[in-house]
């Protein structure tokens, strides 16, 4: 989690994380962020995210992107 | 060799390949805006080692997509019958990749850069405005205006019919004087977020106010709907930054360069 944060921070740092439901369907995260953050999750976790996962609905908090992250690790 | 991409599915899938192998690339738009592209046969592809290209065919251009594996070079494009253009963006404090000069040493030019501005609607002027909505009457001159004042590669014109379509729905802003067209601005949404698409002011309407009136009118008509206002500016087109940093727009970091490489080049 440490880790995605500080990816995070570092991709956008006007963008407050904390509690934002919102990242992509409020627009703070457009695709240019989504692709920059796949190729850094995929580097940092050691994981291949599909096309099928490649939805806003796994950008929108913290937490999907962490859930997704951890799905994609148990796989 | 040039092979038609025919199956949307799986050609998602290769993207989605590319992007989560940290490749180097500008493609940033959804598969899906794509896929009706694939359909009427537009989308062609050149793959070699480290990377590949996607052609999407338009009216005029031919526009570029690559992706490309770090430490690969670039390699040089078939021969086509229109101009190829590349728009790679990229954030302003790290460097794009390739270079400019890596493009050019396959034939690309560089053609002009847009900087991205933007404006938080908690920051938008509160004002009442009369606001003036173009009608399907004003089509024929605005489609005018468009092309005669934009470059025809990047400036995402809408066709007629998309055209008519936001005239209908309130998305075209105008300003007029005895019936005469001073200048339109055509919006659209993208999640909760106002981007203006088009603004144009003829010469009769210069130097008159009208781009800022009509960048007001804007602002004051999504103000309440939207979390952030967005556009993409020139680089060399100092009166438009003027204009948009008066009204309280900032850059937010994001340039777009274009390239272009013309035929036979």
């Amino acid at each position: 989690m440490e880790a995605l944060m500080r990816i995070l921070t570092e991709l956008r740092p006007d963008v407050d994380f904390e509690g934002n439901k919102e990242l992509v369907d409020g627009g703070e995260l457009d695709s240019f962020d989504i692709v920059s953050l796949v190729g850094e999750l995929c580097e940092e976790y050691d994981i291949e995210i599909g096309a099928d996962d490649i939805v806003p609905e796994n950008f929108n908090s913290v937490e999907a992107i962490w859930n997704l992250v951890q799905k994609l690790q148990e796989d | 060799m040039i092979e038609n991409i025919k199956i949307p599915e799986k050609w998602a899938a290769e993207i989605a390949q590319n992007i989560s192998g940290g490749m180097r690339t500008n493609f940033y738009i959804s598969t899906q805006t794509l896929f009706p592209f694939i359909e009427e046969g537009r989308v062609t592809c050149q793959r070699f080692p480290g990377g590949s290209y996607f052609f999407v065919e338009g009216e005029k251009q031919i526009d570029l997509y690559f992706f490309l594996e770090k430490e690969k070079k670039l390699q040089r494009l078939p021969d086509f019958p229109k101009p190829v253009v590349l728009e790679q963006v990229a954030m302003e404090k790290a460097d794009v990749s390739p270079t400019a000069e890596e493009w050019q040493a396959i034939g690309f030019q560089p053609y002009l850069k847009r900087r991205r501005l933007f404006l938080s609607a908690k920051n938008a002027p509160v004002e009442q405005r009369e606001i003036l909505f173009g009608n399907e009457t004003d089509l024929p001159e605005i489609i005018d205006l468009m092309q005669e004042s934009f470059e025809p590669y990047t400036s995402a014109l809408p066709d007629a019919e998309t055209l008519r379509k936001d005239l209908r729905e309130g998305r075209v802003i105008v300003a007029k004087e005895n019936g005469i067209l001073l200048g339109f601005l055509r919006f659209g949404r993208e999640k909760k977020v106002s981007v203006l698409w088009q603004i144009a002011v003829p010469k009769v309407g210069q130097g008159k106010g009208v781009g800022s009136a009509l960048v007001r009118d804007w602002l004051a008509l999504e103000r309440a709907e939207v979390t952030k206002f967005q556009l993409w500016v020139r680089e060399d087109n100092p009166s438009a930054w003027r204009m948009y940093e008066k009204q309280g727009f900032l850059p937010d970091g994001r340039m777009a360069p274009v390239m272009i490489k013309k035929k036979g080049l």
